[in-house]
């Protein structure tokens, strides 16, 4: 199976604290695979090393696809926003990957509606609840379709119905060929696909 | 209280010489202000987003530049550009111009260091954001100065405070000529020593007004923010 991610030895320390401990393990192309652990089993910080936000403190990450030729997707667990409308949030993401500007309108009004958020079109993001600002959260890190989406936690503050519709997502992109990568312990959302599993337990790799 | 009375007929009756001082003085500090601000937003930006050798070194003196004396200013530039000067043949003495340049050099190190402040604290904000949208310098730069737009806009009307109060280097470098370099500030110090308190009550008042103006328009923005 052709790998994407390859770990070898892997720690990570934050303050002489170990947070990631020899960690071994690969990511396998076109898959979902989902990341479980406690509280504090260093997850997140996983997801940030495998994307390259983070730098380890030893080992290595081996990828396996050509950086400049591949769109990566990120989606964090306290989302970051910028200070403009719910529009202007998007436009930003398809300034920044050079989309025409032709394009824009059709794109942004395209996923929102797919989401049933096509009223929060011009509405500044101070206004949007705690579960709109995470659908539009997860809304941004789609845009592009990704080759490899990041999604940490993408369930926060989201009802039943929502989480369904993240979980379609998934599914729909992972079956156009992306792969996907997921922080979640929600059963609801994993209850619908097949994926690797990858557990954490006070940032040692239980099995993978 | 006839002065007062006489002072407040001034403004209201719209006196003009009064009027033209007012005008030169909004004229001068807003150019050397709108100059201060694209100079000290742009040199603020890098370097909030860029790490380079001496950067801790160039913050101390940038910080310190804040609190030069407006006369030590206005004495530089007067040796400068007084005709046996080194830049004495632009002929700059005694214009709006010099005057303009003055209020420049003593507003640029405050919209700098303040303005760092808050771009910096954008782009630590942003900085994950950014890397996962591999964004470039320029967008990065054109991003952290929208973000913090409500916040460089109070930087610079404090600017524009400092520059309309300012009186120590106009004064050298412009010499209070009438109708020509004759500002707010140099009118005042003027028309007391010449006993004509009722002008000179009347271009303070006028400058309370407009600081008045500019800390309204302050609260305005700081609500828009909150």
């Amino acid at each position: 199976m052709n790998k994407v991610y390859a770990l070898k030895d892997l720690s990570y320390k934050i303050n002489n604290t170990y947070i990631l401990k020899d960690i071994n393990c690969n990511i396998i192309n076109k898959s979902i695979t989902v990341i479980k652990g406690h509280n504090g089993a260093g997850k997140t910080s996983f997801l940030r090393l495998l994307y390259g936000l983070d730098s380890p403190t030893s080992g290595h990450v081996y990828r396996n696809f050509d950086h400049d030729n591949t769109e990566l997707s990120y989606l964090f667990q306290n989302s970051i926003f910028l200070n403009r409308s719910v529009k202007e949030n998007l436009i930003h993401i398809l300034k920044c990957k050079k989309i025409s500007k032709r394009n824009w309108e059709d794109i942004i009004l395209d996923a929102l509606i797919k989401f049933n958020l096509a009223y929060l079109y011009n509405h500044n993001i101070n206004v949007l609840s705690g579960g709109e600002l995470q659908l539009l959260a997860v809304i941004r890190s789609i845009l592009i379709q990704p080759d490899i989406l990041f999604l940490d936690e993408p369930t926060n503050n989201l009802d039943k119905k929502n989480i369904s519709y993240i979980s379609k997502m998934i599914m729909e992109l992972n079956n156009k060929g992306s792969t996907v990568i997921i922080v979640c312990h929600d059963e609801l959302l994993l209850k619908n696909f097949e994926y690797n599993e990858i557990t954490f337990e006070k940032g040692l790799l239980n099995h993978a | 209280m006839e002065l007062i009375i006489h002072s407040f007929l001034n403004i209201f009756k719209f006196n003009q010489n009064l009027i033209e001082i007012v005008y030169l003085s909004l004229c001068i500090s807003l150019a050397a202000t709108i100059l201060a601000a694209f100079v000290s937003i742009i040199i603020a930006s890098q370097m909030a987003i860029k790490n380079f050798f001496g950067k801790g070194l160039l913050i101390i003196i940038v910080n310190s530049f804040m609190s030069l004396p407006p006369v030590v200013v206005g004495l530089i530039l007067y040796l400068v550009f007084s005709a046996s000067g080194l830049l004495g043949f632009l002929d700059l003495l005694y214009s709006p111009e010099i005057m303009i340049i003055a209020q420049f050099i003593i507003v640029t190190p405050i919209i700098i260091s303040l303005s760092l402040k808050s771009l910096t604290d954008q782009y630590a904000r942003l900085d994950d954001y950014f890397k996962t949208l591999k964004c470039s310098s320029k967008m990065i730069r054109h991003t952290i100065i929208y973000e913090s737009r409500y916040d460089l806009l109070i930087i610079i009307i404090t600017g524009l405070s400092r520059a309309l109060s300012e009186v120590g280097a106009v004064i050298i470098v412009g010499g209070n000529i009438d109708n020509m370099t004759r500002v707010m500030t140099t009118s005042i110090v003027l028309e007391t020593s010449r006993g004509e308190l009722s002008l000179a009550l009347s271009l303070g008042i006028s400058l309370i007004i407009i600081a008045l103006m500019m800390n309204f328009l302050i609260m305005i923005i700081r609500k828009k923010i909150l």
